[in-house]
Parts: structure tokens; C-alpha cells; sequence
């Protein structure tokens, strides 16, 4: 049995010209960011108008952080825009990996060959780390050349990187959920629609928590607690948070490799 | 995994004492499939299928459409796991097993190769996870197929993207190559090149089995057939004793009066169309009784057609009657 690497280096080959695209719009949104901070820094550094509950709900104590790079951030890039990024990129690969080549038929092709199940899922899930991983580094070289700009030289620059650590793993954790799903199911519809349910119910609890009491108890239950819940911009990364993160992904792709390798594939 | 012992694939390098299997591993049929069953949530599938595919036979699967052919073929592969029996590969069962399908080939029926790199590209890709490089066999086979390995494959067309797939069967010179519907969507010249080389596989001792809904295409590469209806197994037959049994027709052309009694008298005569003093009879089986009988009048002209086996074929889907035709 082939114990190389063909199936990860030939999957981050035949996407190399999405994640080419993928980068270029992300550092392309990521760099607005850059470019429009030191004008609207000075707007937000008098207005009281923004409602409480509202800031609360994107990690933002007041509107006056939203001053600061790190308040500002927060609110703008790491609350919604570069997870959603990052976690739909991961979760179209993650589901790619097993279900959408099942699909396609490539699934078949691939092992009628001397490898195994899961040297195929090891090999891709690799894949798909790998260009998440990519996208979190764009976003992160992006807004760190802020720093040298002079556009948030008080941003610590080992800040930025724990949350941007924070953010790529986030993305492995939905990629991996992704795998998982498909793993079961073999099915492209089905783990979309799973995935994407579970993404924006637990967005919507973790948001709403911070100011619905009832909610507060399920904050626990959500990805994004662990990925955002200590500010890691400000505070840096609780250790245990990731690991939180870590443990989703070993578990979610342990049970994807149980159950691909068991059931039958989902052929046409 | 089978937790009976079972005989070792034959590996390169050292092999240990424990390795050396008591069974002659050469003597092993290339496929056994013993009671495979597998049945889906919705009744339908394969139910109780025992064959064997000797070593250097050609070896058809045969059945209308929906009979359970790509059901054999995928559960043999161990894409779909049986809900009951076992297929071995040269001995070893093919579940949870891999290293077994080294030495085997394998074309879809479906072959969807969408990608943007091209055949060649693909192929270089396939041959390295079968551990098997040859350039030169590759090449030869792209060449024998007209198949165009520098094109993009989403761009190529179906029939092109199967030459490919063909390729890609047989580019590692597999001892078993297990084709689904291998001549689907090929024009006459490319198929004419694939019962060639088939034939060649079978003459190096290398073993095939097709599938096919297509009653000539059998009848002409298969040595035996296995016609599965409606999930099951209905015969496991010689296409050789097929063809002695088959209806054969005659023309003959008498000098006198045609004896048309006596013809009908003879055995094995099925049905006599008289026409003057010339008839067209129908014979099952041998003609040796029927040239005998011929033998004390005087014939003008005898012309013997191939036997046609669509009827010996459909007699095998006769029973239940809603069964596509062959």
C-alpha cells in the first residue's frame, strides 16, 4: 500500500487555482480593512450611539473600543467576515473531500486502486488544513503589515497571530465537522445542509449569550466560544479554548474515518 | 476482515516461513465470489451469486440493465460492503484489503473524469498509487485506443474520456481486469482494438471479466458467461456449448422435389420454410444429422449461417416475463 503523499500533494494541485482566487479575496477584504482604519478610527473615538446589546453581541464592550485596532477588528474582521470566510472555504473542502468525490466518481476511480479508505481521507483531510491554513496566514500577513504601516502600530503584533492561530483553528474545526458529516453521510446535499444549520445556530447562541441570560448556560456548547470567547486579540489564546477546538477536529475526523471506512460507498 | 486464515498476496522482498501459504497461490482462481449477496434498503440487488473466474479465461457478465452487473462488480471491489458472502482475489479477500486490487485493473461504467488536468497527467497520477510506472505500456495503449492524453479530460468527450479509463485499466498489466460496460460509448474502430486486445490479455495468461448487455460483444470475446437476471444468478455457461446448442439456419437448395417430410423427420430440425424446390431450416444443436440425411438427395447449394444466440440468451429471461430483452 502507497504510504506517499500523491493523493494530498495531486488534491492541493487541482485546487490550487481556487485557493489562488480564495487568497487574492481575502487579502483583498482584509487589506480594506487596512486601508480604511486610520479614517473611520477617528469617527468611532467620540460616538456614544452605537447600542450596548448590539456591540456586546460582537465581543465589543463599548463603542469606544471600537477605537482601538484591537475593538475595531474584533467588530469588523474577526466576529463574522474572516470566520465566515474561513469556514466556508474549509467546509466546501471538507465536504469535497469524501462526499463531492463520491459524487463525481472520482471516489470509485481512486480506489480501485492499492490504497486504502483512510489513506484517502488522511490525505485529503491533510489537503484541506493545509489551505485553510493558507487563508488564515493571508489574513494574518495582511493586517500584521498594518503594524509597520503605522495604520495600528500599538497592535501587538503576538496578538494578532494568537487570533489569527484562533481563527485557522476554527476553520479546521468546521473543515474536519465537514468531513465528518460527509464521512457519515456520503452525501453532498445533506452535509451541507448539516453543517451549515450547525454553523449558524451555534454563531447565533455564542452571539445572543452575551446579552440573553436563558442562552448563557449553551455557550459552551458552541465553536465560537472557544474560538473568540477570551478576546484573543486583547487577552491572547486560552490554552484550554483551543484545545476545545483541537479535540473537535481529532474527534470529528476519527469518527469520519470509522464510518467512511465501514459503510458502503454513495455511487451513482 | 474475515477472521479465517487466508493465503498471502505474494510480495517482493524476503518473504518469511509464516508467509508461505500451504495453498499454491498460482493455482487460486483470479476471482471467486462464493454466496455475494448484497441486498439494499429497497429489496433490490444481488442475492446468493456464486462464480469463479479461472486464470486466463475471458469472462462476461451478462444481464439487461438494472440485472445487478455493476452491483457484482462494485461489491466485488469492496466499494459496497456484501450483506452476505465473499469475493477473493487470487485467494485473499478483498475486504478491508487493498493491497489486493495491486494486480488488478478497473473501468466504470460510469466514468465521469471531470478534471482539469489532462489524461496524461491523470494517468501519471493513477500509476503512481498502483506503484506501477511503464511509460512505454502507457503510451502503446493510448496510441492503440486514439486516445488524446494531452488534452484537458473535461474537455474530451465520453467516448474519448473512456479510452482513457481503458488506459488507465490496463496500464499497470493487471492479471485481473475488470471492465463494466467496456465497449459503451466506443465507435466500431476503438472496439475493434479493445477485443484485440483483450484477446492478447487472455493469451498472456492474464485474466478478464467484462460485463455487457450486448449479446454479440459476449458471444464473440467471452469463453464463458454468467447471465445474471434480476439479481440472480440464471446459468453460468460455455459460450461454446451455447453455440452447439443454438438454433443454426440452413438454406438448401434441392435438384428435385423438395422432401419436406423428410426433412422435418430429421433430428434436431426445429422448423422447415419451404419455397419451391429450396427450404430454410431451422436446427438446434448438431448438424451432422441433418447433412446425413441430406446425403441421398441431390443438393444444388447448402449455405450455413453463424448460430444465433439471442434466442438461447433470451430463453434464460423467459420465465417472469418483464425483464428488458438482452
Amino acid at each position: 500500500m502507497t504510504s506517499r503523499s500523491d493523493i494530498f500533494r495531486q488534491t492541493l494541485r487541482e485546487q490550487s487555482r481556487s485557493l489562488l482566487w480564495w487568497s487574492i479575496g481575502v487579502a483583498a477584504i482584509a487589506g480594506i480593512y487596512v486601508l480604511v482604519y486610520p479614517a473611520i478610527s477617528d469617527v468611532f473615538a467620540d460616538s456614544e450611539e452605537l447600542p450596548t446589546d448590539f456591540l456586546q453581541a460582537f465581543g465589543v464592550d463599548g463603542a469606544a473600543d471600537l477605537a482601538t485596532p484591537e475593538g475595531f477588528l474584533n467588530v469588523e474582521l474577526f466576529s463574522v467576515t474572516a470566520p465566515a470566510l474561513l469556514m466556508i472555504f474549509a467546509i466546501a473542502r471538507g465536504i469535497g473531500a469524501i462526499a463531492g468525490s463520491e459524487r463525481s466518481g472520482e471516489m470509485e476511480l481512486l480506489l480501485s486502486n492499492p490504497i486504502s479508505r483512510r489513506h484517502i481521507l488522511s490525505q485529503r483531510a491533510a489537503a484541506m488544513l493545509l489551505s485553510t491554513s493558507a487563508l488564515g496566514v493571508v489574513i494574518w500577513a495582511v493586517l500584521a503589515s498594518g503594524i509597520p504601516l503605522n495604520v495600528w502600530p500599538e497592535l501587538s503584533f503576538w496578538a494578532l497571530t494568537q487570533a489569527s492561530i484562533s481563527l485557522i483553528l476554527l476553520g479546521w474545526a468546521f473543515g474536519t465537522l465537514a468531513i465528518c458529516a460527509s464521512g457519515i453521510t456520503g452525501n453532498t446535499g445533506l452535509s451541507y445542509g448539516v453543517i451549515g444549520a450547525f454553523a449558524v445556530a451555534t454563531y447565533l447562541i455564542n452571539g445572543l449569550a452575551q446579552s440573553v441570560t436563558v442562552l448563557e448556560p449553551f455557550r459552551w456548547l458552541t465553536p465560537f466560544h472557544y474560538y473568540l470567547g477570551n478576546d484573543p486579540l486583547v487577552n491572547g489564546i486560552e490554552i484550554w479554548h483551543s484545545l476545545v477546538l483541537v479535540a473537535i477536529i481529532v474527534g470529528s475526523y476519527l469518527l469520519a474515518v470509522r464510518s467512511f471506512d465501514r459503510r458502503d460507498l454513495n455511487l451513482a | 476482515m474475515s477472521s479465517t486464515a487466508l493465503p498471502e498476496l505474494p510480495v517482493s522482498g524476503p518473504i518469511t516461513s509464516s508467509r508461505v501459504a500451504s495453498v499454491d497461490e498460482s493455482t487460486l482462481p483470479a476471482l471467486d465470489v462464493s454466496n455475494l449477496s448484497k441486498v439494499f434498503p429497497n429489496g433490490r440487488g444481488i442475492h446468493n451469486l456464486s462464480f469463479t473466474v479461472e486464470r486466463g479465461e475471458i469472462f462476461g457478465l451478462l444481464g439487461p440493465n438494472g440485472a445487478g452487473k455493476t452491483t457484482t462488480i462494485r461489491t466485488v471491489l469492496d466499494f459496497i460492503r456484501p450483506t452476505a458472502g465473499v469475493a477473493r482475489f487470487f485467494g485473499v479477500d478483498a475486504q478491508g484489503r487493498p493491497d489486493v486490487r495491486r494486480r488488478v485493473g478497473f473501468l466504470p461504467g460510469d466514468l465521469t473524469l471531470r478534471n482539469r488536468i489532462t489524461g496524461r497527467e491523470w494517468l501519471a497520477f493513477q500509476s503512481r498509487l498502483k506503484d506501477s510506472v511503464d511509460w512505454e505500456l502507457t503510451n502503446e495503449l493510448g496510441e492503440r485506443f486514439g486516445a488524446d492524453l494531452d488534452e484537458p479530460l473535461r474537455n474530451l468527450s465520453t467516448g474519448n474520456r473512456r479510452k482513457i479509463g481503458l488506459v488507465n485499466a490496463f496500464m499497470h498489466a493487471p492479471d485481473l481486469v475488470i471492465l463494466d460496460e467496456p465497449t459503451a460509448g466506443l465507435d466500431p474502430i476503438v472496439r475493434q482494438e479493445f477485443y484485440r486486445l483483450v484477446t492478447e490479455t487472455r493469451a498472456s495468461g492474464r485474466t478478464v471479466l467484462l460485463s455487457s448487455h450486448v449479446l454479440p460483444e459476449v458471444e464473440r470475446v467471452c469463453d464463458r458467461v454468467a447471465i445474471i437476471k434480476a439479481g440472480e444468478l440464471a446459468a453460468i455457461e460455455k459460450i461454446a456449448d451455447l453455440k452447439s446448442r443454438a438454433l443454426r439456419k440452413l438454406e438448401i437448395r434441392f435438384a428435385e422435389q423438395l422432401p419436406e417430410q423428410a426433412l422435418r423427420d430429421v433430428e434436431g430440425v426445429r422448423a422447415v420454410e419451404a419455397n419451391g424446390s429450396s427450404a430454410h431450416v431451422t436446427v438446434a444443436g448438431s448438424i451432422d444429422p441433418l447433412i446425413k440425411a441430406l446425403a441421398q438427395f441431390e443438393i444444388t447449394d447448402l449455405i450455413s449461417h453463424e448460430p444465433n444466440l439471442e434466442e438461447e440468451f433470451l430463453s434464460f429471461y423467459e420465465e417472469g416475463g418483464n425483464d428488458e430483452q438482452v
